[in-house]
């Protein structure tokens, strides 16, 4: 058994899970319009702490980390292993000319010397499937027993670099972004960290953990940066981790989608779903309250599919108003109570990658 | 049954071995190695051009393992593991698109490559391979967590066997260990000490 809990959300709506999910629940988004935010001065929407490039994501990941740890006993964690999942980590020191410092490697180490008892660290760059991915690596270390314990903490922060390149895309969207929304127009960027910690002695949680039933992942084969218009990594990777875990479509209770906003990804993950028989399936994206996170937003995500499921609490997927998919979905339309026993956590990302992974009370 | 090492081969700058024995080896002065190293192999693969050199050296290694142990094609589509690892990644590219960044004109053809998985998604599309697939950052000789995850994804049968890489392409550095890891009886078992040992052949 794999135990999954002492979470924690670092974003703009607040510094640890319960702020975060008391914001989501009163229907707050971190998402602001930032004048001149754009490479050439156009204004756009972000989910940014300070300001871009401004996020000390060392300090924010040490503290994210700290919160997590609060919420164990950490004499029972046994062999722990640090798990990171960033895309880019500080890649805005690349603008002042410093390659050494910018790259994940560098990264890493600095992380590591700033948790010195931890034995092992490593670090899971995925592209947007990085966070559930480390998810799947730590449960898949602990139920293969190499580790007792691991801490996921995922991370990215909003940088010019990025901003450029999804502008380049054509990707962002001008105004607030609409998940599955028939007006859907792009992705909002936004910042943040997440911490899960996940072991196999249930006794190191102070709280009671809720269960991970582990995950899969699978690529498109189809194109590097298109998602596939079949859906077949999601579809496949959604199969897999579903059959390893003998769970049926039927026995899930609510997804938590990837739900970019973009035209051709939500498309696409209407389609895997409808091909999972899901589609009836209470659903949404956070992509509304925080913009797309990266490295942090599988983390971010599946933080609030805990906190949904301590709360028996479905989120509302904001920005969504009118099925504008070629499969329906089911699509959360406003907060409301419902008992939450199984849930299921998608994400999609450039390289044609797809994971998922799936939580149990 | 263990989890062993089977085929493997290595690029190291411009001399590139398949199981220990010399298969190729670029002239010095050559400025394109990895576009010799695919005229070596025969390949006829246009989109070969327009990848990053991390991608390019990753989809060449992958076709080495494949020409000297054909068995790999009787795998089904989402039966291969690939579990790669990278110091730098895409630092090349990152230093590209920033570059682009500075004088305000990204390309999106560039930007894509600032994410070292790319070079996974490349062989995942020249080989129509469907399966689990990673990257993590780790210095080269730091091989425990991608041998540890490997073999979880075996022993949990979520992969049949997995292409291990080892992977670095930036400034003049070309560097790549790969191996086919699968189950068998016999062969050398997966470990950090194994490992090192057939990549110095």
């Amino acid at each position: 058994m794999v135990y999954i809990g002492a979470e924690n959300i670092i974003s703009p709506l607040g510094e640890t899970a319960h702020e975060n999910f008391e914001a989501l629940t009163k229907g707050q988004t971190g998402l602001k319009l930032i004048p001149g935010g754009g490479i050439k001065d156009e204004d756009l929407y972000l989910s940014v702490i300070n300001k871009i490039d401004g996020l000390d994501t060392i300090k924010a990941v040490e503290k994210s980390i700290q919160d997590s740890l609060s919420q164990v006993h950490q004499n029972e964690l046994g062999r722990t292993e640090l798990i990171i999942s960033t895309t880019k980590g500080e890649i805005n020191l690349l603008k002042n000319g410093d390659d050494q410092h910018a790259t994940l490697d560098e990264y890493k180490r600095r992380i590591s010397a700033s948790l010195p008892w931890v034995k092992n660290t490593t670090l899971v760059s995925n592209a947007c499937i990085s966070g559930v991915l480390a998810l799947i690596v730590g449960h898949d270390l602990i139920s293969t027993n190499q580790v007792d314990s691991v801490i996921v903490t995922g991370v990215d922060m909003v940088s010019e670099f990025t901003i450029a390149g999804f502008q380049a895309f054509f990707a962002m969207s001008p105004g607030l972004c609409k998940p599955f929304d028939k007006n859907r127009d792009g992705i909002n960027l936004g910042e943040g960290v997440a911490t899960i910690i996940m072991s196999k002695n249930k006794a190191a949680f102070k709280s009671t953990p809720l269960q991970s039933l582990g995950g899969s992942a699978a690529n498109d084969a189809n194109h590097i940066s298109g998602p596939s218009r079949t859906g077949e990594g999601l579809y496949r990777s959604m199969k897999n981790t579903l059959k390893n875990a003998q769970v049926n479509s039927n026995e899930i209770d609510f997804i938590s989608a990837h739900g970019t906003a973009t035209a051709y990804n939500d498309e696409m993950e209407s389609i895997a779903f409808d091909r999972m028989d899901l589609s009836t399936v209470p659903l949404h994206s956070l992509k509304g309250y925080y913009g797309h996170t990266f490295g942090a937003a599988g983390m971010i995500e599946s933080v609030i599919c805990l906190q949904s499921m301590r709360a028996n609490k479905l989120i509302a997927c904001i920005g969504f108003e009118e099925t504008g998919t070629s499969k329906p979905l089911n699509i959360i339309k406003q907060t409301t109570d419902k008992n939450l026993n199984t849930v299921l956590k998608t994400a999609s990302g450039f390289g044609g990658c797809n994971a998922s992974i799936l939580f149990k009370k | 049954m263990n989890v062993n090492i089977s085929t493997y081969c290595t690029v190291s700058n411009h001399l590139v071995k398949v199981n220990g024995t010399e298969y190729f080896e670029g002239a010095p002065d050559e400025p394109n190695f990895l576009k010799a190293l695919y005229q070596k192999l025969e390949m006829s693969y246009p989109k070969f051009f327009k990848m990053d050199d991390l991608s390019k050296l990753g989809v060449l290694g992958v076709e080495l393992l494949k020409l000297h142990n054909p068995e790999i094609s009787n795998y089904s589509d989402d039966e291969i593991g690939l579990v790669f690892q990278t110091s730098k990644g895409c630092i090349s590219s990152d230093l590209s698109h920033q570059e682009k960044v500075n004088k305000k004109s990204p390309s999106p053809s560039i930007f894509v490559y600032t994410l070292a998985n790319i070079v996974i998604g490349e062989i995942s599309i020249k080989n129509k391979w469907f399966g689990e697939s990673i990257l993590f950052i780790a210095e080269e000789n730091d091989t425990s967590s991608t041998i540890n995850y490997l073999k979880s994804l075996i022993l949990t049968n979520k992969s049949k066997c997995c292409i291990l890489g080892i992977i670095d392409a930036y400034d003049n550095k070309t560097e790549l260990k790969m191996a086919l890891i699968t189950k068998q009886e016999l062969g050398i078992a997966l470990n950090e000490q194994n490992l090192k040992a057939i990549f110095e052949k």
